[in-house]
């Protein structure tokens, strides 16, 4: 993730009882926010690199990028980082469009990939660069976010253990996380410029990524639950014999109340979100090399994963892990 | 005298017709939901509170309340149901219904 960390208590247009109210029902105290210089395909190349230093790469048959801020429109930044990893030309890249849910269903994309055994390693690279789409003058959105890449290293195992998936999506949820402008629906025009005012303190324009909380919140209280319990009960599985549960990182009190549905205990349901902000699709492994290295190096865990938001698109994972190596990684 | 004293009569039957479905009384739910918000004074929240006129109400306050429903009596509110309900009776009313 980047060195730089802006505070929540720095933020201008927060007085105190918005300040407290935000730490209280955000979470957030801290992010790391990459430099105007550095994109998300940077920070994904760094944590690849360290995955690479560590365990190889000639057998290193895909690489997939999942992200929302990829380098261009086109080409593809997966292929980007092929070249600039070194990997062999044989490797399959291609990117993926998607926010909240894109670790699980990148997850998803890779084990389809390698569970024939044709392919036996794959690269999952995992983040966005939220910060370059929010508007400083909208304090809905901008003190939310901060940046990271995450490099997840996969391998084919004849003798692994089934992951189990529940993804779903509904896309009249579109208008609940959306940059209007700058694509084929609404290329850049005159008015995407324009500075709206949609409410005291919050001033963005149609460039700028637009939140609506309310909705998000209905929604993830709505949907994600249920998706966690659906997936445990079509698999034998009881709450209690799952080790960890990690949540994307978007609001505590949106985790919290999951957590409380669920009645799940605080202990198994860790959180990054304090110190990282909302990093988008890298919430979930940045939580687990954050707060879980210790424990997934050591031993089998039985993981719980759930990514929910953008889109809507959202999903959970069943996996059981074995002696995970995780490192957190600066960028400069 | 009579059409007040039926009048009592009906509020308080409603009352506790509401205690009894919801076991919290509209004073109760209101005061819980103060308890909510740690930077509001002691008994700014009434029932009749219309609760977008307090001072520094912003949407985080508004996720607050839908997740203290939500927690409490598995009620989900939309944006919308919160913007028809204007004072905290409204809201203890709208719970009512969707119970």
């Amino acid at each position: 993730m980047p060195k730089h960390i802006e505070y929540s208590s720095d933020y201008d247009l927060f007085n105190e009882q918005d300040l407290s109210l935000f730490i209280k029902t955000t979470g957030i105290k801290e992010r790391r926010v990459a430099s105007k210089e550095v994109t998300c395909v940077d920070l994904c190349f760094t944590a690849a690199d360290a995955i690479i230093q560590k365990f190889g790469k000639e057998d290193i048959d895909a690489i997939i990028f999942v992200s929302q801020s990829p380098d261009y429109f086109l080409p593809a930044s997966s292929v980007i980082l092929q070249n600039k990893l070194q990997l062999n030309k044989s490797c399959l890249a291609f990117d993926v469009n998607l926010g909240c849910s894109g670790y699980v269903y990148g997850l998803s994309i890779v084990a389809s990939l390698l569970q024939t055994g044709h392919l036996k390693k794959a690269l999952l690279l995992v983040g966005d660069k939220s910060t370059i789409s929010t508007n400083y003058q909208d304090k809905s959105a901008y003190p939310l976010f901060g940046d990271a890449g995450t490099a997840t290293l996969l391998e084919y195992d004849l003798n692994a253990e089934p992951w189990y998936f529940n993804l779903q999506s509904d896309g009249s949820g579109k208008n609940a996380i959306i940059i209007e402008h700058g694509h084929s629906r609404h290329p850049i025009n005159q008015s995407s410029d324009v500075l709206h005012q949609i409410e005291p303190g919050v001033k963005r324009t149609k460039k700028d990524l637009a939140l609506n909380g309310l909705d998000i919140f209905n929604f993830a209280l709505k949907e994600v639950a249920q998706n966690i319990n659906n997936l445990i009960e079509s698999n034998n599985v009881s709450k209690e014999q799952i080790d960890f549960y990690l949540l994307h990182q978007a609001n505590k009190l949106i985790n919290e109340s999951v957590r409380k549905k669920l009645k799940i205990t605080e202990y198994k349901v860790p959180y990054s979100i304090d110190v990282f902000g909302n990093t988008s699709s890298a919430s979930i492994p940045l939580t687990m090399c954050y707060k879980l290295k210790d424990e997934l190096l050591n031993g089998e865990k039985l993981l719980l994963l759930s990514g929910f938001g953008v889109g809507y698109s959202w999903g959970s994972v069943l996996l059981k892990t074995k002696h995970i190596f995780t490192n957190l990684v600066e960028h400069d | 005298m009579e059409l007040v004293y039926l009048g009592a009569l009906q509020l308080l039957l409603y009352d506790l017709f509401s205690y009894f479905y919801l076991m919290i009384t509209l004073n109760e739910f209101t005061t819980q939901l103060e308890l909510e918000f740690d930077d509001m004074v002691v008994g700014t929240l009434l029932p009749t509170t219309d609760y977008r006129t307090i001072k520094g109400w912003s949407s985080m306050h508004a996720l607050i309340v839908i997740a203290f429903l939500d927690a409490n009596f598995d009620i989900l509110l939309t944006g919308a149901d919160l913007k028809q309900a204007q004072t905290i009776g409204d809201l203890y009313n709208l719970v009512l219904q969707k119970k």
